[in-house]
Order: C-alpha cells, then structure tokens, then sequence
C-alpha cells in the first residue's frame, strides 16, 4: 500500500505539504500546487480530487462540508496527525530517494 | 460458512449504501465549487461568461471523468473491507479444524447465553406487558403468627376505605380470580377468568381492540352481566368476528353481553384469562374486614413513592383497628399488616434466585469457553508469526494487519452467535419440557429483536477481543525481531505457554464452581424427593370440576353430586379406592380458616391460628394411603344429618392438644369477638374423631412450619371447587377417559379439567427446582468438557514442543514410564491448582446457593469429594492420551527432526 506509483506518491505529499499552512478546499489547493511549482508541475485537476478522497480514506486528512456564501458548499480539508507523521516520515524517505539516485547518477 | 459469507457482504453493502447518496452529493457540491471558484477568476480575467466556463471546465480536465475517479477510490476502499472478510473466510477455510472448534465452543456457549437471558429479558426485565407497569403496586394482608405469612389478597373493605382514605393512587382496582363455564361449540369448557371492578381497564391504561370495557355502574346487581373477551377467546369463540361485540355469551348458564374485546398482548396478574366480567360487592362485603378473599392492585400517581403508599395503608389499617377494638387485640396478636409491593416484584420474586443462579451458570459456561478459544488463539498466533512477519516485510501497513486480524476473529465469533442464536432456538423448545409456561410471561418466551442483538453483539465483543490480543501482540513488533524469533521458536514463546497454563488453570477452577453447584442442587433436589409427602401418589388418577355457583347454589346440591360421582367411579373396573377433596397436594386451591380447640385460653401474646381448612370424602384417605394415626378415617356414618365431625393431622394435634389424645375433642370457630373462649348455642363444633399424618400440601419443601391442617367430611360442608382422586391397579391415565365419562355421566354440561396422575402434580411443584438442577447439570457437564480439552491442547502442545528433549531422555534410557509420569505430573499440577482456586470460587456459592437448597450444606463433604474426583479423572484422561504418546516418541525420528 505504501508502495504507490512515484507520481502519485508525489502529489500526495504536496497535498499533505500544502495542508501543513492551514485546511484548505480543492479549488485552493490546486492554485497552491501551481503556485509552488511555478506552473511547471502541472498536477491535472483530474487526479488532484480522487488523491484527496483516497488520503482522507486513508486518515491522513479529515474533511468537512462547509456552508460558503452564495450558497455554495466547499469542502475544507484538514491535516490530521497521522497525516502528519506520514509526511514527516515519507519526506525522509523521498530525500533518501533523490539522495541515492544522485549518488547513481554521479557514480557513473 | 455460506452464512458468514452472506452476513460479511450484507454489512459491507449496507454501509455503503447508506453513505452512497450522501457522498455522491457532496462530490457534486464540491466539483461544482471549484469550478465556480475557476468562471470567478477567468471572467475577473476578461473573458465573456460562456468563455470562462469553457475554459474552467478544459482547465478541469473533465468533470466527469474526475466524478468517476472519485468514485472509485470510494468504492476501493468499501470493497476492502468485502475484501478483508473474503480473505478472512478464505483463512478460516484453510483452517478448518481450528474454525470448527472455536465455532462449536462459542456456538455453545453464546446459544446458552441467548436462552438465558430471552427468560431473564421476558420474565425478570419485562414482566408486564402495561405502559408504565412499574406504577402499579399490589397489596397482601399478612398475618405471620397465625400461619399466613404470603399471598396477596385483602377485603373488599380495604378497598372501600383506601378509596376514600388515599390520595397517592391514580387509580386503584379489586379483581377475583377464578373460573367460568362457557359453551364452546356446545361442550362446556371452563376457562380462566377474572370479575373486575371497572376501575380495572383504566388501571392497565390498555384500550379494548374492539368495542369498550365496563362503566362504573355495570358493578350494580343487574347490570353486571357483560364481558370482555380476551383476544384469543374472541378467536377461538367467535372466528375473530367483529360482530361478536352486542351478542350474548353464556357463562355458567347465564347469558353476558360481550362489550369488548382485549388486544392480543394484554395480562395483567393472571396471563391466561380469556374472560373478565364485573365484580360485584354485596354491602356485607363492603364492611367485612380481615375477610382476604379479593386481590387489589393500585396505580401509583406522578410523584408519589410506594413508601408513601405503605404509610398511608398502615394509617388505614391502625384506623380500622381503633375503628374495630373488639378484633384490636386478636388481629394485633396475629402480627397483622399489610404488604405493598411493585406488581413487577411480586411476580417474578419467587423465581428471581433460580433465574439469576441459571445464567450466572450460563456465563460461567462462556467464560470457560471463552479461555478455550483464546487458549487456541494463541496457539495459533504462535504459527501465523512467520506470516504476519512476512506480510508487515513486504510492507503492509501495521493498521492493516490489525484490521485483518479483527476482521477474521470478529467473522468467526459473530458467525458463531448466528450459529449460537439456532443452537439456543433448539435449546429453548427442549427447555418446553422444564415448564417454563408455570413462569409468569412464561408462555411467550422467543428470540426477540433484542435476544438476537444481545447475542450478535456478544459474539461482537468476543470477535474484537480474540482479534485484538494476537494483533497487539504481534504488530508493534519490528519484523525483524519476529522473523528471528520464529526461527529460535524453540526456546522463546514461554511467556505465551505460561499464559496458556494459567488460562487453563482458570477453565479448571470455573469448571469446579460449576460442578459443585450442580452437585449440591442434584443433591439437593435428591433429598426433596426422598420428603415423605404423608401420602402415596403412585397408582392415584385425578380430575377436577368446579361447580357453577347458578347451577348448585345450595350446598347440598353439591354433596349429592359428589356423592353420586363417587358412586359410579367405584364401580368403574380396575378402580380400587375413590375419593374426593377440594384441597388436592400441589394444587392451587388452598384455604386457611381459623380454629379453636373447646376450652381455649388465649395465653399472652399467643396468636390464634389459621391452619388449613380441607374438606374430604370418605375414602379419600385410604384413596391417597394417608396413615392414620388415631381413632377414625371419615366414612358413610358422616352424613349431612350425624353431628359434625373433624379429622386433624398430627402438625395440629401437637398444637392444641399436646400429650393427650384429640380424640373425642371439639373444635370450634370462635363467632363472638368479645370472648372467644365462649361458646354459644349458636357456635358450631366439630368433634375429633381421628389423627392423621401431615399431608404436604403446597410444595415438598415446605420447610415453613406450618400450623398444620383441619379436615372437614364433604357430606357435611360440601364445596364447589372438587377434586376427585381413584386408585387403579393398572397405569392411572388409561382411565382418564372412563373418569372423565363418569363425571361427565352426572352433570353433562359440566367441565372436568386436570385430568391426570398425582405424580404429575408432584413433578409440577418440582418443576423450578428440577429445571434448575437439569440446566445446571447440562452447563457443568459442557465445562466439564471444556476444560478437558483445555488441558488436553496444553499438553499435547507441551508435549510436541518437547518432542527433541523427550527424544533425548529416552535415548538415554529413561524408560516410558518415567516419561508418562513426567507428563502427567505436569498435569496434575494444572489441575490441582485449578481445584484449589476453584474451591475459593465455591465459598461464594454460599449466598448465591442458599435459597435452592435443602438439606444440603454449601460444604457437602460428599458432594466437594465427588466433584473433585469427577473433575481430577475427567482431566486425567485428558492428560493420559499426550503422556502416553510422549511416552511412546521414538527417540531416533525425534532426534533426526
């Protein structure tokens, strides 16, 4: 389960990473997420909803429907603690992957 | 295993399902706010509103592509859970014989439980079937020092003061119970019925199905020939005809106006009656107090307590006491007052203590099983190690392995409660035999809505247990330390085969308490049964009439029919002996009247008596084999027209005459209050003409002294209410049907009902405590059984464990012997501590045991050698087959492993 695809695994951590700075709802991230990667990373809109429901599944987010104005509902997400620990542990080992694979590249 | 299935995938679906709609519409929500969010910024941009839209949706990357995706996540993750139980079914398949045993075990144990606690929830919890039935208080007029020290009855008296003298009640009501004879389908039935005062209905605060219940002034002479029906007499009478409310029926040969019918649920004091009428008082009745012949419930109000009540009804009594002085001092002398209990209470008192000792036996059963499966747990844990190890190496998240270990225990131990909830089904119609019906709410005892979730949920709590143990055990750990453990398995896991002895240690001691008790109630029930009755049950047939007060009105009337019955059943063949007597042994109908023996002296602060007033034909007692002690049996000489005669049992004699002879002595019935020792030219007396042995009357355990009993010839006080008793030479219920004939012969239209053998009026005064002694034998033999096995899978564990060292040992020449020994001193280690505890355990049986038992002491030397010995071979048997096997390893294959 861990053992997710890397690009998948990237925009999980991004979410959780973004999530750190306060809830925010999906529109919010997804402008966050641009933001951060100076529009280089282009996460598609597609993939951005169905990683967000698959972490609140998974505990490392909570959500809430909430009442905006307009009467329009946003769903505000929150990091929960084993969110937190989860970025606290996969953040190590994601330097420890770019930290190997540097070391590949130059032992070539 | 079709089942479990079936119910994992019902939970999953249903879970689904009921989120499903929700979260499709807060997907909605969401998708459609950030696209809003998006056409906001792209218009703010400068784009028209058709162009921002479009452009917001491209941005998206397909609404509903992402629906979908969403979606699907959702659905994963609910199918993990269908997922986790498949698995878990496909595990336990693998399993079968560990599935098997811990489905059988809990099976057991939790269909124990579901049978116990469906009596205890209808019996115990909900014995009423009123709103707000814990309201509703009844009321019993004891006189302990004059023999009558139980029962609830009062005068109609009370009833007419406490209505004008009370204000805690909201209502308050007098019924009679008793029994009417109506024509069902043209041969007479009699059945079970109640006269009421209106007040009665109100008080239940039950509404009639159909039609109305009494107005106040259908109690008035006159008025009072209407009825309600009971919903299933409505039925079997009148094919549930709505019509039948206006119509007449015809009770005891008078036409009633039926005005009501009564819903299905509703009883209140007697579950069976199907038919309620009016009561009527006569003005004499009103004013007559200590005359306890009525039954008197009351309704509490809002905000006042039952001690208030009890106040105000002892007011009442101290009033009529001032009211009355001429019967102060015999009613005081008495220790006279009145009862007031919860209605609720007084039912189910008498049977609370057998309910309680039953399903603490029960639980006992489950715990004994509990162990067993947790012992089997562990041992299984041990060997799914490597498993779990391999699985949290490969990266399954530790949660995970949790979740699938609950998962699989928690399939098994509901599945096993499913299985349980049959076992106990089955259980509950075998348990028909034990005459749970005698119980109050007895007869509509099922499995429930709230037996099944009692049950389920059990089966729950022990599923989540057993899951949790092994899954905190194992999953903390790093893997690495466990997959290194499993490989020097051989000298790690002493923690867990300590654990194991000390939970089979535990099974043994629970096991002990159990069969204790079981043998003290055998021993018990034993020694009730060896109780001489003072009479011959065997070879006795019985049947009952009660004559209908419109047709034999005079009493006489009612000696002649006896008499002409007991004519023809003489003559039937095969009958020896035949009596009759309105008093039979273990029969409900019971009078006590007070009597003097002829030159009473009250001495001070000696209460006069109320024995028991039976009434007998002659040759009743040669009929029941009662042994005569002195003078006479009542024979043909005790005509209406002789003077009046009286037979008293020893119990009585001792009392009034004791050192002397009775015989020739005269009883009478004090009638003036001023002086009782006087006797007027008016006061009836009863000369004694013989002594006879005590009869039991109630129950065999009578343990009460009771104040003994006075017999009066039929012939000379004739009553209405008879039982008529023969002696066969062959089996007694082949003449049901020529006795019934006989009976029938005389009066065509009257009911004969209770026709049976004596020993069946015996065995129902048993029938509580023979059901407690049965179950409680049943429960110690299945802890018994289980502990057996308990013992049996340590040591078989031990012994295969040992199997290199036991090689060993042989190898250099310690003979089988030895080996055997070994073994099953292990054992006998387990079982002698668990004796030890157990015996601790049954100390506390005390308190638990004492109202059951008779005769028997908590300390039974004989029953704790027994037991002990029973327990300790049972358990050695179960440690022979792993020691002798041990005994017979062959070193050079044990040591080649």
């Amino acid at each position: 389960m861990a053992k997710t695809d890397l690009l998948q695994g990237t925009l999980d951590l991004l979410i959780l990473k973004i999530l750190t700075l306060g809830p925010n709802h999906g529109w919010g991230i997804s402008i966050r997420i641009r933001q951060i990667s100076e529009e280089g990373l282009n996460a598609s809109q597609g993939s951005l909803y169905p990683a967000l429901h698959r972490l609140e599944l998974r505990g490392d987010v909570e959500s809430e429907m909430t009442p905006s104005e307009n009467n329009r509902r946003a769903r505000v997400y929150r990091l929960t603690r084993a969110g937190r620990r989860r970025l606290e542990t996969e953040n190590a080992t994601w330097e420890q992957f770019v930290l190997s694979v540097g070391r590949i590249l130059r032992a070539e | 295993m079709r089942a479990v299935k079936i119910f994992g995938q019902l939970v999953a679906y249903l879970r689904g399902l009921a989120r499903r709609r929700q979260i499709n519409r807060e997907l909605e929500d969401e998708i459609r706010f950030h696209l809003d969010q998006q056409i906001e910024v792209n218009v703010r941009r400068g784009m028209s509103p058709a162009e921002a839209r479009r452009m917001a949706q491209l941005d998206f990357g397909g609404v509903a592509q992402t629906r979908e995706a969403v979606r699907e996540v959702r659905a994963i993750w609910l199918d993990s859970i269908l997922r986790d139980v498949q698995v878990a079914i496909r595990m336990l398949r693998k399993q079968r014989a560990f599935t098997l045993t811990v489905a059988a075990t809990l099976a057991v144990c939790l269909g124990a439980n579901a049978v116990l606690f469906a009596i205890v929830d209808h019996v115990l919890l909900r014995p009423l079937s009123i709103p707000a039935s814990d309201r509703v208080v009844i009321t019993g007029n004891r006189y302990p020092r004059a023999g009558v020290d139980s029962g609830y009855s009062t005068s109609a008296a009370d009833y007419v003061d406490r209505l004008r003298d009370t204000d805690v009640f909201e209502e308050q009501a007098l019924f009679k119970v008793g029994n009417r004879s109506v024509d069902e389908h043209g041969v007479p039935t009699r059945v079970p019925s109640m006269s009421v005062t209106p007040s009665f209905f109100r008080l239940a605060r039950v509404a009639p199905t159909l039609g109305r219940t009494f107005a106040d002034d259908e109690i008035e002479p006159g008025r009072e020939t209407k009825a309600v029906l009971s919903f299933g007499l409505w039925q079997s009478q009148f094919g549930a005809d709505p019509g039948a409310v206006g119509r007449d029926l015809r009770i005891d040969g008078r036409p009633y106006t039926i005005v009501g019918v009564m819903p299905k649920e509703f009883a209140l004091v007697a579950p069976d009656v199907t038919l309620w009428t009016p009561l009527t008082l006569t003005p004499a009745e009103k004013s007559t107090h200590y005359n306890d012949v009525w039954g008197y419930l009351a309704r509490l109000k809002n905000g006042s307590s039952i001690d208030q009540a009890q106040a105000q009804i002892d007011a009442v009594n101290r009033a009529n006491l001032q009211r009355f002085p001429q019967f102060a001092r015999v009613i005081s002398d008495m220790g006279f007052h009145t009862v007031v209990e919860p209605l609720q209470d007084s039912l189910v008192k008498d049977v609370r203590p057998t309910l309680h000792l039953m399903w603490g036996g029960a639980l006992f059963v489950l715990l004994i099983g509990c162990l067993n499966v947790a012992n089997l747990v562990i041992a299984r844990s041990r060997t799914r190690t490597r498993e779990l190890a391999t699985r949290l190496a490969l990266g399954a998240g530790r949660a995970r392995i949790a979740r699938q270990l609950i998962t699989e225990s928690l399939v098994l131990a509901v599945g096993s409660a499913a299985a349980g909830l049959i076992v106990g089904r089955i259980g509950l119609r075998a348990l028909g035999s034990l005459n749970l019906e005698d119980l109050p709410r007895g007869a509509d005892i099922q499995f429930d809505a709230s037996t099944v979730v009692f049950t389920l949920a059990a089966g729950a709590i022990i599923g989540v247990i057993l899951g949790a143990w092994p899954a905190l055990a194992a999953v903390p750990t790093a893997p690495t330390t466990l997959l290194n453990q499993e490989q020097r398995s051989t000298s790690s896991g002493s923690g867990a085969r300590r654990l194991r002895r000390s939970l089979v240690v535990a099974q043994v001691a629970f096991a002990f308490v159990l069969l204790v008790g079981a043998g003290l109630l055998f021993s018990s029930f034993r020694r009730v049964l060896a109780i001489d009755p003072g009479f011959q049950s065997d070879h006795v047939l019985t049947a009952s009439v009660a004559l209908p007060a419109s047709r034999y009105r005079e009493q006489p009337a009612a000696g002649r029919f006896a008499g002409e019955v007991l004519t023809r059943l003489r003559a039937l063949p095969a009958v020896a002996k035949a009596g009759a007597t309105d008093t039979i042994p273990f029969g409900s109908n019971h009078t006590n009247s007070l009597i003097l023996p002829e030159g009473y002296q009250a001495k001070a602060g000696e209460s006069m008596i109320s024995p028991g007033r039976i009434v007998a034909s002659s040759e009743y007692f040669e009929t029941m084999r009662v042994r005569l002690i002195a003078g006479r049996l009542f024979d043909d000489r005790d005509v209406e027209s002789a003077p009046g005669v009286a037979i008293v049992d020893e119990t009585l004699a001792a009392r009034f005459w004791p050192g002397t002879s009775p015989i020739g002595r005269r009883l009478y019935r004090p009638d003036d209050p001023n002086n009782l020792a006087r006797i007027t030219p008016t006061t009836t007396t009863f000369t004694v003409v013989g002594v006879i042995a005590s009869m039991k009357l109630e129950t065999l355990a009578d343990t009460r002294a009771g104040a003994g009993a006075y017999y009066f010839p039929l012939a000379q006080q004739p009553e209405r209410m008879l039982t008529f008793a023969v002696r066969t030479e062959g089996t007694p219920a082949t003449l049901s049907h020529a006795v019934r004939a006989a009976i029938q012969s005389v009066d065509p239209e009257l009911p004969v009902f209770d026709v049976q053998p004596m020993d069946r009026w015996t065995a129902k005064s048993l029938a509580s405590r023979r059901a407690a002694m049965l179950l409680s034998l049943i429960f110690s033999a299945v802890a018994l059984f289980l502990a057996a096995v308990g013992i049996y899978g340590v040591l078989a564990y031990a012994v295969a464990h040992r199997r290199k060292e036991i090689g060993i040992r042989l190898a250099v020449g310690a003979s089988a012997r030895v080996v055997f020994a070994m073994i099953m001193r292990e054992g006998a280690v387990v079982i002698a501590v668990g004796v030890g505890l157990g015996a601790i355990g049954v100390s506390g049986l005390q308190r638990a045991l004492q109202s059951q038992l008779f005769g028997t002491a908590v300390t039974d030397p004989v029953v704790l050698a027994i037991m002990t010995g029973l327990l300790a071979s049972v358990a050695a048997s179960a440690c022979a087959v792993p020691a002798w096997r041990a005994s017979r390893i062959d070193p050079r294959v044990a040591l080649s492993d």
